[in-house]
């Protein structure tokens, strides 16, 4: 399976390299996307550049100083013929970046679909009490409408004590969980599951309700600070 | 109910019982007098109604609040901003009533965003009547939460 991790920062590629390059039965290419990638290239350091460098030569890095949907770099996506995106830019994107995947692109968002779409979605479990986690689908041009689920995993969050360490940590599995969704499109007869109706937009929270997760949160990690 | 309802509904209730006391301050420095809104033995504002489900309509108001008005208005808006993000959450005042909390979000929200603008002398009767209106939000919800902390 050919895939193609798109990425804004440099550092990022490399991690996705780290964990999915030895990946049985994956041929993975690395993209940075971004107008700063030089100075992203000066401040690597010299071990990891003499790295870059290679990756480059051999063609498992490529550049992109312009959009994603800009037409010159559309025709370099098209040309890796790949199967799938691996998203980790901050970008919407447009329906022919989307259509230059065979299967598509795939986000691994950090809340678990199809009930919480939207921003903010971590705290909003919590102050729901609903379990928190990371869902990896493939996307379309909506707010985490993507109507095929690859992986989806609850994960415990009670040994964090501030909603940024949590967001934090849910954010640092999205190649694990990548990897994990991966494996399941090359199973034989995987079929993914719906990203169904019943999920709602979720916005940017307010710092009141934002403050009652994050005490929930601690009070998860110790229940003697409740009173 | 999980076992951890209980502590949310508390820590939920305790901040909107300061959210409630900071509104009374904001408008009280508005009228300019200190009687500003009911306390708690006033009315308690509209009847809670949780179960209910926020319509097709409310989902797009809201979509509509939180993505163009409220943007809008906190980012140095005008008096017509901040009268048609106050005109939005007007619209969803029903909604902001059940226990979907992203309506009566969009509400917290737009109360933060005017408690940091400094508000124009043209919107202060406006801004009341969205203070009010926010007020007997919080009072409804803290009403249905006393039975549940």
């Amino acid at each position: 399976m050919k895939a193609v991790a798109l990425c804004a920062h440099l550092d990022k590629a490399l991690v996705f390299r780290r964990r999915l390059a030895a990946e049985p039965g994956v041929e993975l290419r690395l993209v940075v996307c971004s107008r700063r990638w030089p100075r992203q290239l000066l401040r690597i350091g010299a071990g990891r550049l003499l790295l870059v460098l290679r990756l480059w030569r051999r063609g498992t890095l490529a550049f992109a100083r312009r959009g994603l949907d800009d037409r010159r770099t559309l025709r370099r996506l098209r040309a890796f013929d790949a199967d799938v995106g691996l998203h980790a830019t901050d970008v919407i994107y447009r329906s022919d970046t989307l259509a230059a995947f065979r299967l598509g692109i795939l986000n691994a968002h950090i809340g678990l679909l199809p009930r919480y779409r939207g921003r903010s979605v971590m705290e909003w479990s919590l102050l729901q009490g609903d379990p928190a986690g990371v869902t990896v689908f493939f996307m379309d041009e909506g707010i985490d409408t993507g109507p095929r689920i690859v992986a989806r995993r609850e994960v415990d969050l009670s040994r964090f004590r501030s909603v940024e360490a949590a967001k934090g940590h849910l954010f640092s599995l999205d190649v694990e969980m990548y990897a994990e969704a991966l494996a399941r499109l090359r199973e034989p007869g995987f079929s993914p599951s719906p990203n169904g109706p019943d999920g709602r937009r979720h916005y940017v929270m307010s710092r009141l309700f934002s403050g009652v997760a994050s005490r929930i949160l601690g009070c998860d990690a110790s229940p003697e600070r409740l009173d | 109910m999980d076992s951890s309802a209980p502590t949310r509904a508390r820590l939920l209730k305790r901040a909107l019982e300061d959210r409630l006391a900071e509104v009374r301050g904001r408008h009280a420095a508005l009228a300019g007098t200190p009687a500003g809104l009911s306390g708690p033995g006033g009315s308690a504002g509209p009847s809670p109604s949780g179960s209910a489900v926020p319509s097709d309509d409310a989902e797009e108001t809201l979509r509509q609040v939180m993505v163009r008005l409220w943007p809008r208005a906190r980012s140095g808006g005008g008096r017509e901003d901040w009268l048609a993000l106050f005109d939005g959450l007007m619209r969803l005042g029903a909604a902001a009533l059940t226990d979907d909390r992203r309506f009566l979000d969009a509400w917290n929200n737009a109360f933060e965003a005017f408690a940091a603008a400094d508000c124009p002398v043209a919107l202060r009767a406006d801004a009341a009547r969205f203070l009010e209106a926010y007020a007997a939000l919080l009072r409804a919800h803290l009403a249905r939460l006393a039975g549940r902390a």
